[in-house]
């Protein structure tokens, strides 16, 4: 069985979709060692959705597991150039 | 997606036209006592408005709005002082902003004549009257510090907004990426704030950000990418390396490298201290009269759908109400499903609860239009502030029952007829100042404007405390335009109202004052039209009053059921003024062959509903049957009919979409059997045989 959970983020990372994610990642969290973020879909992201996936990170880091990106898009890239937020995210 | 924004233009304008509401109350309100809590209301209704306009592009209105933030945000934190002169100048501002928002909503092109009011603003703000050509959409402060600094610069920003900036839809990532338009930007963000994953709310930014920017361009084009989140962030800009002497020439001298948000409010400001305050204030004023007032066009026919705000606890009334009929309606199926004839009673009991269900329902729904008389009310404060200025009177409004409901048409409709009351009593009502102190009364006189229920009806009450009518000087007028002959007795009651008959000039009996336009007959018409009536009581040096009488609503009619052969009509009950059999009158007939009946004096012309409507009757003599006397805009008819039913309310459906509009009826209605009767209209119907009357002179002729 693999140690992998994902997560897809779907099109858009906002702050519609936040409180959503949050509760998905929350327990995507709760199952697997290794949670890999799908990104290829995502065309709008946000102050509020990349906020979240920064603590998100930092959140994985305490408990010792691992985070990973599966082909962000460049939309999010972009986005989280723009905000600073780049390296922050490892992406 | 794109979203068409065009959709809550509507919403918008409802929820800006309701803060430009709030705004002039306060504005009002601030006159008498200068409370903060005014200012802060004012300057969130504004606030609301720059923002919703400038989401919808509505620049002129954003741009306008800013400039009467910059003052408001100077009242808020005391630095400018609240004078008369100010307010004057903010109430035209409302007018203006109406007019605009009116334009808008119209679809037509927004006039310049806002920049006028800018300029004012502009030149009140920066305390110089050479700062004129100050158009710009971030007043005079941002104009005055960039003045100088322009050419390729290096900028610090320190942008930390606060956490709630997300949920206003104020977006960070969009404002970097403006500034990555006007050059090269390297964004710092500091994370320290982001609490743990738990703990984070994801709507909230704990974000903050350092900024550097390349750019040729100015510190007010920069500061103009914050200009929608200003007082929501605390926003610091520094220029690195380039010489500062020139930034802001009416910068902070301690840091004169820096200037924060807080103190550009400061620094605008200061030469208002050093100039007098009292003499700028006076030249704005003086300029402020040549401005035209923004008048408020009459409401257009638009095709907009006209919208209705409903208490939650009035819809939730309803679903309770439907939760019981459904809950009857199962009980009663359920009976059906094994009915025998134990269950008679159960039926008649449950039909008995339908029924109550189904009118407590009907009345629920008619309660959804009901709305505050306060909505009409609210509009005359500022009236008889700005009338009783004109007057050289001293008149406070008292206004009482505000909370009184009624029907959203009837209310869009009493608006005028009010006004021109209240008008009328500020004008010809309250006496000067010096007659009221001849007259040993208090100088400042008072109109009250009172709202409340009565049975079916909503009375509302204009009364002052003025000189009030006399009676010989109506009296001898009506003799004079011959509405009355000499020497005849007239009830007092009637000489009096008769300041509202058609051709009545009020303003040559009861006071030097003219010029107004409509006249009284034409508040009355109105307020007959909506099925009210208007008495007037007055006693000479005390007050007048005039009690309006309005129906609650007009969906539904207290009416007469009457029969014309076979067919049953509705008369509206109020109309009916007696009804007398035919077999006890003497009928006349006039030219044209038109049938008349002759009481007190007067020829009421007799209409058959049969023949109108051309309806077959086997009626045999003329004698048979009887006339129901009806009144209409102040014209009598009598109408034949074959006999008088009972009276019920009932509830009026439009004949335009369901068939087509017809004179002499203003609509039909289902009865209790299920047939449709007509309602009738007693002034069409009036003019329908009047015409006929003519058609039929001209044929014999």
């Amino acid at each position: 069985m693999s140690d992998k959970t994902t997560v897809s983020l779907g099109t858009a990372l906002d702050i519609m979709h936040a409180a959503g994610l949050k509760e998905r990642l929350q327990s995507a969290l709760a199952k697997k060692p290794h949670i890999v973020l799908i990104s290829d879909k995502v065309e709008r992201a946000d102050t509020a959705g990349l906020q979240l996936i920064y603590a998100f990170k930092q959140e994985v880091e305490k408990q010792n597991k691992q985070l990973s990106w599966q082909k962000p898009t460049n939309g999010l890239i972009e986005a989280s150039k723009s905000l600073g937020l780049y390296e922050h995210l490892g992406l | 997606m794109e979203i068409d924004l065009s959709q809550f233009h509507e919403v918008f304008f409802e929820e800006s036209f309701e803060g430009l509401d709030v705004m002039e109350q306060e504005l009002l309100d601030l006159e008498e006592d200068t409370d903060l809590e005014n200012v802060n209301t004012i300057f969130r209704a504004a606030h609301s408005i720059k923002g919703g306009s400038a989401t919808f592009n509505f620049n002129q209105v954003a741009e306008f709005t800013h400039v009467l933030e910059t003052l408001l945000d100077e009242m808020r934190d005391g630095s400018r002082q609240i004078t008369r002169e100010i307010i004057d100048l903010l109430l035209k501002s409302v007018d203006c902003l109406r007019g605009m928002l009116h334009k808008l909503q119209d679809g037509e092109e927004v006039s310049n004549d806002y920049q006028e009011l800018v300029a004012y603003f502009n030149e009140l703000l920066t305390g110089s009257p050479d700062n004129k050509n100050n158009e710009s959409s971030s007043g005079a402060v941002a104009e005055g510090q960039t003045a100088a600094t322009l050419g390729s610069n290096s900028w610090k920003l320190s942008f930390e907004p606060e956490s709630y900036i997300l949920q206003t839809g104020n977006e960070p990532l969009r404002m970097f990426k403006e500034l990555t338009g006007l050059g090269g930007l390297r964004p710092m963000v500091d994370v320290s704030k982001v609490p743990s994953f738990e703990d984070l709310d994801p709507e909230n930014c704990y974000l903050s950000w350092q900024l550097e920017l390349d750019t040729e361009e100015s510190e007010h084009a920069i500061r103009e990418v914050f200009e929608w989140v200003e007082d929501d962030c605390k926003l610091s800009l520094q220029k690195l390396g380039a010489e500062n002497a020139g930034v802001s020439q009416s910068s902070n001298e301690v840091e004169p490298a820096s200037s924060t948000v807080e103190q550009a409010a400061k620094v605008e400001s200061a030469p208002q201290a050093i100039s007098p305050e009292a003499a700028v204030d006076k030249a704005t004023d003086k300029k402020l009269v040549a401005i035209p007032k923004a008048k408020t066009p009459p409401p257009k026919k638009s095709n907009t759908t006209a919208s209705i705000r409903v208490g939650i606890d009035k819809v939730d009334t309803l679903i309770d109400l439907v939760g019981e009929l459904v809950i009857t309606q199962s009980m009663l199926g359920e009976l059906g499903d094994n009915f025998d004839m134990t269950k008679v009673e159960q039926l008649i009991s449950g039909l008995r609860e339908l029924e109550a269900n189904t009118r407590e329902l009907q009345e629920s729904v008619m309660r959804i239009r009901m709305l505050p008389i306060g909505f009409v009310f609210n509009r005359l404060p500022r009236m008889v502030r700005d009338l009783s200025a004109q007057l050289s009177k001293k008149i406070d409004l008292i206004i009482k029952g505000e909370d009184t409901e009624l029907d959203k048409t009837v209310m869009e409709q009493i608006g005028d007829p009010l006004t021109h009351l209240v008008r009328n009593a500020l004008d010809h009502g309250v006496e000067s100042v010096e007659k009221r102190l001849a007259a040993g009364k208090s100088e400042t006189g008072t109109v009250t404007l009172e709202a409340y229920h009565q049975g079916g009806n909503i009375i509302i009450e204009i009364k002052d405390d003025g000189a009030g009518i006399d009676p010989d000087i109506i009296k001898a007028k009506a003799v004079e335009k011959g509405l009355i002959s000499e020497g005849v007795d007239v009830p007092r009651e009637q000489i009096i109202g008769m300041i509202m008959e058609p051709g009545f000039s009020t303003a040559a009996v009861v006071s030097d004052v003219s010029g107004r336009g409509v006249g009284m007959d034409v508040v009355k018409r109105n307020i007959n039209n909506l099925g009210g009536t208007v008495d007037i009581s007055s006693e000479l040096g005390k007050g007048t009053t005039f009690t309006i009488r309005l129906p609650l609503t007009l969906a539904i009619l207290d009416g007469q059921l009457v029969r014309a052969a076979d067919q049953i009509y509705v008369i509206p009950l109020a109309s009916i003024v007696e009804s007398i059999p035919l077999s006890g009158i003497q009928l006349t007939r006039i030219a044209g062959d038109m049938p008349v009946y002759k009481n007190d004096g007067e020829y009421i012309p007799i209409v058959d509903l049969c023949e109108e409507f051309e309806i077959e009757t086997e009626r045999q003599t003329v004698n048979e049957g009887l006339i129901a006397i009806v009144e209409g805009e102040n014209r009598k008819i009598a109408v034949k009919i074959d006999e008088l039913l009972g009276q019920q309310q009932v509830v009026i459906k439009s004949l335009e979409s369901h068939y087509k509009s017809l004179q002499g009826l203003s609509g039909a209605t289902i009865l209790g059997d299920g047939r449709v009767s007509l309602i009738l209209d007693i002034v069409g119907l009036s003019r329908r045989s009047s015409e006929r009357a003519n058609k039929l002179r001209n044929e014999v002729a």
